[in-house]
């Protein structure tokens, strides 16, 4: 039983980082947190869904192209919506609340409310010991990692990278030095509504696609950053493994309702010990 | 008489006297549906105007207002079917249990700042309603407890309940805006680090104004959950965490008067969505969401910004 559990909580981590790194992104160049994640992590697996079943894409290109369309959509998002709100914390929760009910109104009446199922074509089934794992999941672990690895390597190599850690050091002193703290701002939204979207789409086929499927994952991802530092990329990689496997450990040896519970409690406890998170440091984002 | 006179002369007179009127005509002209909405909106302008004080004057956006009304309707509840005592008694008993657990919740969140608090609350709303749903045999979680005894018998009284708690809540946010224990609060909301500087002891300001909110909360869902002789865990999920921050901000954080505005907007609004879209009920959650981004957007002073903002546009044209 081990071997599967253990099996179990290392993809249910994988998807959660996905959609943190997302969030830490947004929030540490924006410094509001973005309350639409959970929307667009629900959206990306319908996207995915309506462009396999209605236009016949394959798998794998389709997961490409909901991922181009969300990342629109998050620039859009953000030029419409979030930018307009000079990067008050609590005028960004409420129009994320607005915008969450439109775009959950929008699936629903879409898609409808019933969870829709997405066929994955990794149906291989590999025995590790005494505990299986569907190809699909590794696909996912696999997935997560190099997104990760990928982010870091932009985020510490390219230009734009240096932009976006600038910006999220001290905005108006990136301004100063001739960065485009709009253009980092948009792209910034953009990729991380795009991650977010990823986690839905490598969720959907494990859970099953539903309207409301984000709030929980979203509320787990915003317990991640905190615990791990708002803003930290390598805080929300840990933070998601250990609310992951504590999620996971609790579903699967004491009950199925307690689970986001126990982490929300840990995540607590952590905060009060150190309230920046576990890798949170002032002036230093990202 | 000249006080008379001074009063006759100011318009804010008769905005008082008009909503007087209605509030005391209106509920026995109308229908029970548009009774039950009005109860239903003034239990939301109570949580709402309870966090106003968190937010507006100290700062602090909480996401866990229905947590402490939670708190207050199953103390009404539990103590009323389980431990026998008359609901009025329960009526005193819940903002005390109240005052107790926001207290207790405040040591670890209030050391939170800003969207931090925020996030930090709302874990706590998401921990609190796993336990509402994971101890059936307490809390009666979905399924729910029955027969919560009624504090008055006519639904028309529970509204002036309402309304009497809504009027108290006003006399003392604006006594504490004018008093020392406001001034700490705006000194806190402006700059926490500089005011432990001026000797004040903001810990307990802040602990003090948490708690005694929450225990104000507690007390409005104990009128509502008596009114409704039945609760769930259904009325405490996340998703509902989200519906004071919303009337408070939409109303226009800091000001008194705003959360009743904020009310009538986003508890007013689906209903009024209602009544129009007859056809397109399933659109009903769009139009609300697109309310609340628009005036958040539009005016982040909320409805009391935007009437403030109108009224100098007129005043300006006047002048013209």
């Amino acid at each position: 039983m081990i071997t599967q559990v253990i099996l179990n909580a290392l993809v249910q981590s994988a998807i959660l980082m996905i959609m943190a790194l997302g969030l830490t992104l947004i929030f540490g160049v924006m410094k509001i947190p973005n309350l639409t994640h959970g929307a667009m992590y629900a959206i990306g697996a319908f996207i995915h869904y309506s462009l396999i079943e209605w236009f016949e894409v394959p798998f794998v290109p389709a997961l490409f192209f909901a991922a181009l369309l969300t990342f629109g959509g998050g620039a859009i998002l953000e030029r419409v919506f979030f930018r307009k709100g000079g990067g008050s914390p609590v005028v960004a929760i409420i129009a994320g609340i607005g915008l969450t009910y439109v775009i959950v109104n929008v699936i629903t009446n879409v898609w409808g409310a019933w969870p829709l199922r997405i066929q994955t074509p990794f149906r291989h089934v590999v025995r590790i010991g005494s505990g299986a794992i569907s190809s699909h999941n590794i696909v996912t672990f696999t997935v997560a990692i190099s997104i990760a690895a990928l982010l870091y390597a932009l985020l510490k190599w390219t230009k734009f990278g240096c932009a976006i850690r600038a910006v999220s050091q001290d905005r108006e002193e990136a301004s100063l030095i001739g960065v485009n703290v709009n253009t980092v701002g948009l792209v910034t939204f953009a990729a991380g509504t795009m991650l977010a979207s990823i986690g839905g789409m490598f969720a959907a086929p494990i859970t099953a696609a539903s309207p409301t499927m984000g709030g929980t994952a979203e509320l787990m991802g915003f317990a991640i950053i905190i615990l791990g530092g708002m803003g930290s990329l390598g805080g929300a990689i840990i933070g998601a493994f250990l609310l992951g496997f504590v999620d996971v450990f609790v579903t699967s040896y004491i009950s199925g309702g307690w689970g986001g519970a126990v982490a929300f409690v840990f995540m607590i406890v952590v905060i009060l010990i150190r309230p920046s998170g576990l890798f949170g440091k002032k002036g230093r984002q990202i | 008489m000249d006080f008379m006179l001074d009063l006759l002369k100011k318009k804010s007179t008769y905005v008082f006297l008009a909503a007087t009127i209605f509030v005391v005509v209106v509920p026995h002209f109308s229908s029970p549906y548009v009774l039950r909405l009005m109860i239903t909106m003034a239990s939301g302008i109570i949580a709402a105007m309870c966090l106003n004080v968190v937010l507006g004057y100290m700062g602090y956006p909480s996401l866990c207002q229905n947590v402490f009304y939670a708190v207050g309707a199953y103390t009404m509840a539990l103590a009323t079917l389980r431990l026998g005592v008359s609901p009025w008694t329960a009526l005193i008993l819940s903002p005390i249990v109240t005052f107790i657990i926001g207290y207790l919740a405040a040591i670890p969140f209030l050391k939170l700042r800003s969207m931090f608090f925020a996030i930090g609350t709302l874990a706590f709303t998401g921990v609190v309603s796993a336990i509402l749903v994971n101890l059936p045999k307490i809390t009666g979680a979905d399924a729910g407890l029955r027969g919560i005894p009624r504090l008055v018998k006519n639904d028309i009284n529970f509204f002036y309940l309402e309304i009497a708690l809504i009027l108290v809540i006003l006399v003392l946010t604006v006594l504490m805006s004018r008093s020392f224990w406001g001034k700490i609060l705006i000194a806190i909301r402006e700059d926490e680090d500089l005011a432990p500087h001026f000797g004040i002891n903001t810990t307990r300001y802040k602990r003090m104004t948490f708690a005694a909110t929450s225990a104000l909360t507690g007390m409005a869902g104990a009128i509502f959950f008596s009114y409704q002789t039945y609760i769930s865990s259904n009325y405490f999920t996340i998703g509902s965490s989200f519906t004071a921050l919303a009337v408070a901000v939409v109303g226009g954080g800091g000001t008194a008067l705003g959360p009743i505005f904020g009310g009538l907007v986003v508890v007013g609004a689906p209903e009024v969505f209602r009544g129009m879209t007859a056809g397109m009920t399933l659109w009903r959650p769009s139009f609300v969401g697109a309310v609340l981004v628009l005036v958040i957007l539009l005016s982040p002073g909320g409805v009391v910004g935007i009437s403030q903002k109108l009224m100098g546009y007129l005043k300006k044209r006047g002048a013209n």
